[in-house]
Parts: structure tokens; sequence; C-alpha cells
């Protein structure tokens, strides 16, 4: 299990863990981030946000961010 | 007057699906905004005839979902309960069905008619998704209608469906698989998760996918070169160099035509109200005051038009949020993100467009650190101060003192968002979550009404505001009656000499200077006019009239002093209709005075550590 922003691109990964206060897990999970969704990283330059693929939708998510979600590489 | 109307019908949706677009067909040049009640949140609604019923269609805020985090969800609450509506659309991207469907279950929640129209369907059918229209309204138990919200000539067809729909149709969320999830009133994980898997198992109902994503190709191979990790911000700073450009460039001849408009309406009304034996002080009210003063406003009504058309063009194509991206590893420690850099960029051409875009920001320590520290950015406004000063102290050196001033003005800007960042620390959540939008053509119509948002906010400010303020200053600087317009003996200039000696350390104490800087709380290029106006140039922007102001200028400052009155005009208070358009945006007055307070205060120590520590060093 890792963080997402140590995924490379194109990785398909399963949401593990995800460390958020009530407010910002809300936000992820209303975009469809939640604990068992299935993501794929889009882009990941190793610096600054990463893209993730969510259902049909393309998010940028902010790297500090990526830190705190927990995934395994599906 | 207050309208009668058959039907109240809300329209609500997640960002980028299309909802404005859809609002804007319905409603065309019906519209009107406002903000809701008590609220920083905007509200849009428009009237539409069909047949013989009038219904009052309200704009919702584009929402991904309805939690009790947000201003979004109150507003939805009051506009049910106030206005009680007789139904609410939810418009839904047909090729993000899995995600907008997590707001239809919330608003199933509300208990009230619900009407889903699915727009998009024909680029969802490109990416190889097919939806049965038919199962997904009898599975939620509510009416389901297509829609292409581009396609004006469907419009007819979609309102006749629409009240159809509610006529016959009863309160959504009555089947069974619904209710139970409607039991469950928890907010957390587990509710996310139970609404997802709820969607999931509808999807497979209705949702047919065939794996052929060709469509996406063309957004792939733009994201690559905009977002490029090296190309990204270059590309980022020569799409803003053009707007600028062409802001300029297109404004330009636009600018003359208003300013000869006014010039030639100031002759005509002079000799106009002299032929009727109008007395001498009206016609001074009307033609240097109100003329003067609206019309001095009014000339950039073109930069504001096409900078808003270009900004617009971003925004719908689907770019700006990809700036947003680009921008972020930057603006991130300022406690913002990315997406406060679109702001801060407009008010390069103005503050008060600049200040209106925050409303695209998420949270509101947010909005209220970017509108903090837009007035330091440098706004057209102020060139012609500039301008002016450079040709006559630093004519060596033009290019470079103005670059100077803006670069100070940006880090300024920054230094003083630091502070604040430290301050609101608690409060401030610049976590980047943003969605990045396919790419999409922006329509003719959209933008145009963009347009006619924004120039009729300014046209009214200017009839309402600038015009009392116009009014004061020309009494201010008329009476007592019997002086000569703008002299020491008027109570501008008694104002100029009470306030000059607070200037003394920072190099500038005539007062002059002192009722120049007053009136440029006007606008700030006023204090270019106030000169003229005090030295009897009427015309300070022909060129014949810069050699008189050369003269008397020199007397006044150094070109030391010179830089320092600068600097005090680039940062000190913005002018009132930005003050005013802060108060507006933040529903408060406490905050407008302090951006005042804090504006000034920043000038004074800027300029007297410049003005000071100049003299340290032996300039002069």
């Amino acid at each position: 299990m890792n963080t997402l922003d140590k995924y490379l691109s194109s990785d398909i990964v399963k949401i593990e863990k995800i460390v958020c206060d009530e407010k910002f897990c809300h936000r992820l999970g209303e975009m469809g981030l939640y604990l068992g969704s299935e993501i794929q990283i889009v882009k990941n330059d190793n610096f600054g946000p990463l893209i993730l693929k969510i259902f049909d939708s393309q998010v940028a998510l902010g790297r500090l961010e990526a830190q705190k979600i927990y995934a395994t590489k599906i | 007057m207050p309208q009668k109307y058959n039907y109240v019908i809300g329209l609500i949706g997640n960002p980028n699906v299309g909802k404005s677009t859809l609002f804007n067909s319905l409603t065309g040049a019906s519209q009107q905004v406002g903000n809701w009640p008590g609220k920083t949140v905007e509200k849009k609604e428009g009237v539409i005839s069909w047949q013989d019923q009038i219904i009052k269609l309200v704009d919702l805020p584009g929402t991904y979902s309805l939690t009790a985090f947000t201003k979004e969800e109150s507003v939805v609450e009051d506009f049910i309960r106030l206005e009680k509506p007789e139904a609410i659309i939810q418009i839904i991207d047909a090729q993000n069905l899995t995600r907008n469907l997590f707001l239809t279950l919330q608003l199933l929640e509300l208990k009230i008619q619900l009407i889903l129209a699915v727009n998009m369907l024909d680029l969802a059918n490109k990416d190889g998704i097919e939806i049965d229209i038919a199962k997904l309204s009898e599975s939620l138990g509510v009416p389901v209608l297509e829609i292409n919200a581009r396609r004006k000539k469907e419009i007819p067809i979609f309102l006749r469906n629409v009240i159809l729909a509610f006529k016959t149709e009863q309160v959504g969320g009555k089947k069974a698989a619904v209710s139970k999830i409607l039991a469950e009133h928890i907010l957390d994980a587990e509710y996310i998760h139970q609404r997802y898997e709820f969607i999931k198992g509808l999807e497979k109902e209705v949702v047919k996918r065939n794996f052929n994503r060709s469509s996406k190709k063309f957004d792939r191979y733009i994201d690559s070169i905009v977002m490029n990790k090296y190309f990204g911000i270059p590309f980022f700073l020569i799409a803003i160099w053009l707007v600028f450009q062409a802001t300029f460039k297109l404004s330009a001849p636009l600018t003359i035509w208003i300013q000869l408009f006014f010039s030639t309406l100031a002759v005509w009304a002079t000799n106009f109200f002299s032929g009727l034996g109008v007395s001498n002080w009206f016609i001074s009210l009307f033609t240097e005051g109100i003329i003067g003063g609206v019309g001095g406003v009014l000339v950039f009504l073109p930069s504001i038009g096409i900078l808003f058309f270009l900004i617009s063009v971003l925004e719908d194509t689907g770019y700006m949020a990809r700036v947003a991206y680009i921008m972020d590893r930057f603006m991130h420690k300022l406690g913002l993100h990315g997406k406060a850099f679109i702001p801060l960029i407009l008010g390069f051409g103005c503050n008060v467009p600049g200040i209106m875009a925050t409303r695209t920001l998420q949270t509101r320590q947010e909005r209220l650190l970017t509108i903090l520290i837009s007035p330091f950015i440098s706004c057209s406004a102020r060139l012609p101060v500039y301008v002016l000063f450079v040709g006559i102290f630093f004519a060596k050196y033009q290019g470079l003192v103005i670059a100077s001033l803006y670069l100070l003005s940006v880090t300024v800007a920054i230094l003083v968002g630091l502070v604040f960042k430290k301050i609101f620390s608690n409060g401030l959540s610049a976590e980047l979550l943003i969605e990045l939008p396919p790419y999409r053509y922006p329509t003719v119509r959209g933008l145009l009404l963009h347009i006619w948002e924004k120039i009729g906010a300014f046209i009214k400010k200017a009839g309402t505001i600038i015009l009392a303020f116009s009014i004061i200053i020309w009494l201010l600087a008329s009476l007592p009656i019997g002086v000569n317009y703008g002299s020491k003996e008027s109570f501008a200039g008694s104002i100029g000499q009470l306030i000059a000696p607070l200037f003394t350390p920072l190099g500038f104490n005539n007062w002059q200077t002192g009722v120049a800087l007053t009136f440029g709380l006007v606008a700030k290029e006023v204090v270019v006019s106030t000169y003229g106006t005090l030295n009897g140039v009427t015309d300070v922007s022909a060129g014949n009239a810069a050699g008189v102001l050369s003269v008397v200028l020199q007397q006044y400052f150094t070109p030391l002093s010179a830089y320092a009155f600068l600097v005090f005009v680039l940062l000190y208070s913005p002018c009132v209709a930005t003050i005013a358009v802060i108060r507006k945006e933040t529903v408060s007055n406490k905050w407008a005075l302090f951006v005042v307070a804090n504006t000034v205060f920043v000038a004074y120590i800027m300029a007297l550590f410049i003005y000071q520590g100049g003299k340290l060093i032996g300039l002069n």
C-alpha cells in the first residue's frame, strides 16, 4: 500500500485509506474518491498536482492531498 | 413590480454539465443577476413564456453534492422553502453519469418533484456510452428527458416535455430501492459508499459501455501540450500576453470613439445650455462634473468588454481549469490554489472584474485572501499616472521605471498574501481538487451573455456610485461660492492643504498633490486629470499640455519624491468602484474599510522607505 503520489501515470489503483478532515473527505467523496473506489493515475510529473481519472472525468488533485490517500495497485 | 408566475422551476447540476448553456437557451436576455439574500452566491433567474404559461426559472449554484459544508446547500434549501418551486430540473452530463447521479440521489431525499435532463447524449455515444433513458426513469421514479442544450430548436420541445412531466408525475423517490437509500441519513464515508454502490447497481441496468474512446484523443493531445511539464507555463504566459495585447489593441479605436463622443457631448451641452440661458454653475456641473467624471470612467467600457470576452473563451473551452493545474505549485506557497491566479491576472486590467472573478473560488477564506491582495495589483487606470511622471522625471528610463512598478505591485501582493496566510492559517484550505472538463467549443450566445453581464454591471456602477462621487468632487472644487474651480481657496483646496503635511516625510507636501490623491480615490487616473484641472489644463491627454504640467510638476517633485509618489499611487486605497465591489462581494463594510486602511498603510510605509532610504544613500 502506497500513497497516490508514488504511483505512475496509467496505474489503476484501489483506494484503501484516506487521511482527511470531514470536509475534505466529503469533497473527495462527491467527486467519486472514497474508500474502495477504483481510479486511474493519468499524469504524475513527480512535482505539482496529479491528474486522476475518476469514473468518466479527469480531476486535478494537489500533491499534498495525494500524499494523504493510500491505495493498492490493481 | 412583482410578476405572477404560473410555475417556479429550479435548475441544478454539477459544474461543467452545460447548465449555463441550457439556462441561457431557455431564458435568453430575460435573465437577472443578483446575489442570494445575505450570501455571496450568485443568483440568476429568468422568465420563460410557453404558450399561455409564465415560468420563472432559477439557476441554482453548480455543485457536486448537497452537504452541510457548503453555502450552496443552504441556497438550495432556502429556494425550496421560500419560493416553493413546482419542480427542480437536474441537468446531467451523459458522459459522466455516475458522479452526476450522486447529486440526483441527494435531490431525491429533498422530496421535491425532480426532473432529470440528460445532456450531451450524442457525445456520450461517441465515447461508447449508451444510456437507456426509459429504464433510468423507471428505476428512479422520476421523469427523465433528453436535451441538447446547445441546439436552440430543441428548446420548445424540451419545455413542453418539462411541463407535461410535472403535471402528470408524482413526487419522485417512490421506488422501493430509492426509499431504502433515503431512510439512511448519515453524512460519512459509509453514506458516500452506499450511494455509489446503489448507483453502480443502477448503471448495470441502464448503461451499456463499449470501450472505444476515440473521441478523447484530441483532448489528450491538447493536454499533452498545455499541461506539459516544461511547456505548460510558457504556453500560458503567451496566452495571457495575447489576451492583453488583443484587449488593448482592439479596444483602442472604440475607446477613442467614446472619448470623442463625450468631448462632443460636453461642447454640445455647453452651447445648448448657454443658449437656453442656464446659469454657468449648472453647465460646469454637467460638463466638468458629470461628463468629466462618468465619461472618464465609461471610456474603459471597451477594454472591460473585450477582456471579459477573451477570458470567457478561455473559461468556456475548459482551458482555465488547466491553468489552475499549471499554476498550483506556485500559488500553493501563498496558501491559495492555482485557480486564484485568474482573478489576480484579471486585476492587471481592472481590479473590479478581478474581484468579481473570485466567485469562482471555492472557500470563503480563499476568496477573502484573494480579495485582500487584489488591490495591490497595478490596474490599467494607474498606468496614465506612471506615464505622465516617467515622461517628466525619468525620460531616459521610462520602460524600466514602469516595469519596476509592476514588479513591485506583484511583490507587495505576494508579501501581503503571505502575512495574511499566517493570520488565517487555520481557516485556509488550499486543497487542490478540481475537475478538468473535456474541451468544448464555447457558444456565441453564452459569450455574448457573459459580456453583457459584465458591462451591464459596469454601466450601472458608472451611473450610480461614480456619478454621485463626480458630483461631490465637483461641489468640493466649486464651493464656497465665488472661488475659481479647483483653486486653493475651494473646499477641495482646503482638503489638499489639510492633508498635504501628512506627506512631508514622503517628499511631497504640496496641496495640489493632496487634492490629486483625494480625487484619485474616485478612479486612479483622476490623479492625472486633477493636476490638469488645478493647473488650468483642460485636456491632459493632448501632447501640448504635457509641457505646461512638466514645468509645474518639477516645482513640486524631485525624481526621488516622484518615484515615492508613484509607489504611493500604485499601492494606496483602491478606487471607489473597487471598494464598492469588495463590499458587495464580502457582504461586509468591515472588510471594505479594512482594505482601505491596509492599502493606505502599506503604501505609506513603502513610499516612506523609498524616499527616506533614497535620501540616506544620497539620491535626490
